[in-house]
């Protein structure tokens, strides 16, 4: 990251590789669309290089790559409510979702985390899938370790209430 | 399904990688406007910046207005009264450095802070000036409104200078906390140079200063908040 702040091509090259497939899961996590994930991707590291300067050294690198990956899906969440409220539907479009058989996975994880509300939906994903601690978790999300634990606590006990209602 | 198998099933991720094309897009424009970029400076420093800001409020305002506020309280007025001043200064300066740096830890929530910082200077008032006099109640305090917004407008530039070095994550926060600060420059400055010890005539002209900046940059967050969702980069 130093050196991407320094203008090195190589090092921001490597960046990129590095954190993009974690940034990528956990916008398709929340929008399910590869598509638009994919965009906001895209949207996030523009973000990212105009956000490069307030990055320290000193500080941990994942809370604040999570903090702007968080308010890039917060404006696009934004900006798709505003299309929607300014849309009206003419027909019935038909249901093209075909599942690839390499999707099975993910496709289950989002299954199960879709059933939780959207803040705890996020807080699972960052602590149990991207690995944050609850310290990190708390940074990216600006709230207190308290809240975190609360939410996350919260979302366990949902999870374990419809798997034991599914099986 | 058990605990354990739960716990199995988030920790092991999905495996759905983005594009290649898509990837060697984001290089090849990142890569192509790449140019060296400095750290910003430390908290501390940014802290020091915001408060000479706030200083340099005060000062401008005495330079205009004169001490005859500072001259009329007595010396526990004059302590309580400012020491709170400068303690709230000190915390919202906090604050406000905390919104400049994602993920950055918050030590002090805004929404905590301006609640109590509201409370302490309502309860405040009464208790330091035991004058309730409505006389001419609108006539003598419109100018202090004025002098006090003029102030905060001041200070709310300058404190623009600080936070748009920074990368606002939530752009409403940054900008009411932002409004809050300089409202409370325009009150310090409104203190030292007004002598009316007045407790309706402070709570409601000069703390009114308050409310009107942290409205304003409220707003101006709020604009900030529906460009950045019209933004399509």
């Amino acid at each position: 990251m130093s050196r991407y702040q320094q203008a090195d091509s190589e090092a921001t090259a490597t960046l990129i590789a590095r954190l993009s497939p974690q940034i990528f899961q956990f916008f398709l996590a929340q929008v399910r669309d590869r598509s638009l994930a994919e965009d906001l991707l895209q949207d996030f590291w523009l973000r990212v290089h105009k956000a490069r300067h307030t990055y320290r050294a000193s500080e941990p690198l994942l809370p604040w790559v999570f903090a702007i990956a968080r308010r890039t899906k917060v404006d696009q969440y934004r900006r798709t409510r505003n299309i929607k409220s300014h849309e009206f539907q003419v027909e019935e479009l038909p249901e093209t979702v075909a599942r690839a058989p390499e999707q099975k996975r993910t496709l289950a994880l989002t299954e199960l985390l879709r059933t939780l509300p959207a803040a705890q939906r996020e807080t699972i994903w960052l602590l149990k899938v991207s690995g944050l601690s609850l310290e990190e978790v708390a940074r990216a999300t600006g709230s207190s370790v308290g809240a975190v634990k609360q939410r996350a606590h919260r979302a366990y006990e949902k999870l374990r209430k419809v798997f034991g209602e599914r099986t | 399904m058990n605990d354990e198998e739960l716990r199995r099933l988030l920790t092991q991720g999905p495996e759905i990688p983005p594009g290649e094309q898509r990837l060697a897009e984001i290089r090849d424009r990142l890569t192509s406007r790449l140019t060296p970029v400095h750290a910003l400076p430390s908290n501390p420093v940014l802290i020091a910046f915001a408060l000479a800001g706030f200083a340099l409020i005060c000062l401008l305002g005495t330079m205009y207005g004169g001490q005859k506020g500072w001259h009329a309280l007595n010396l526990a007025q004059g302590i309580i009264y400012f020491g709170v001043f400068l303690l709230l200064a000190v915390l919202f300066a906090i604050a406000m450095v905390d919104q400049l740096i994602p993920g950055t830890r918050r030590r002090i929530r805004p929404g905590w802070l301006m609640g109590g910082g509201a409370l302490l200077l309502v309860a405040l008032a009464p208790v330091l000036f035991e004058r309730f006099d409505v006389n001419r109640f609108v006539a003598r305090g419109i100018h202090c409104l004025e002098f006090g917004t003029v102030c905060a407008a001041v200070g709310g530039v300058l404190s623009f200078f600080l936070i748009r070095r920074g990368f606002l994550i939530s752009p409403l926060q940054a900008a009411a906390l932002t409004g809050c600060f300089a409202g409370l420059a325009g009150v310090t400055a409104l203190g030292l140079v007004c002598p009316q010890l007045n407790a309706p005539h402070i709570l409601v002209w000069h703390f009114g200063t308050i409310a009107i900046g942290t409205a304003a940059g409220a707003l101006i967050g709020l604009v900030m908040e529906w460009r950045a969702s019209q933004k399509e980069n």
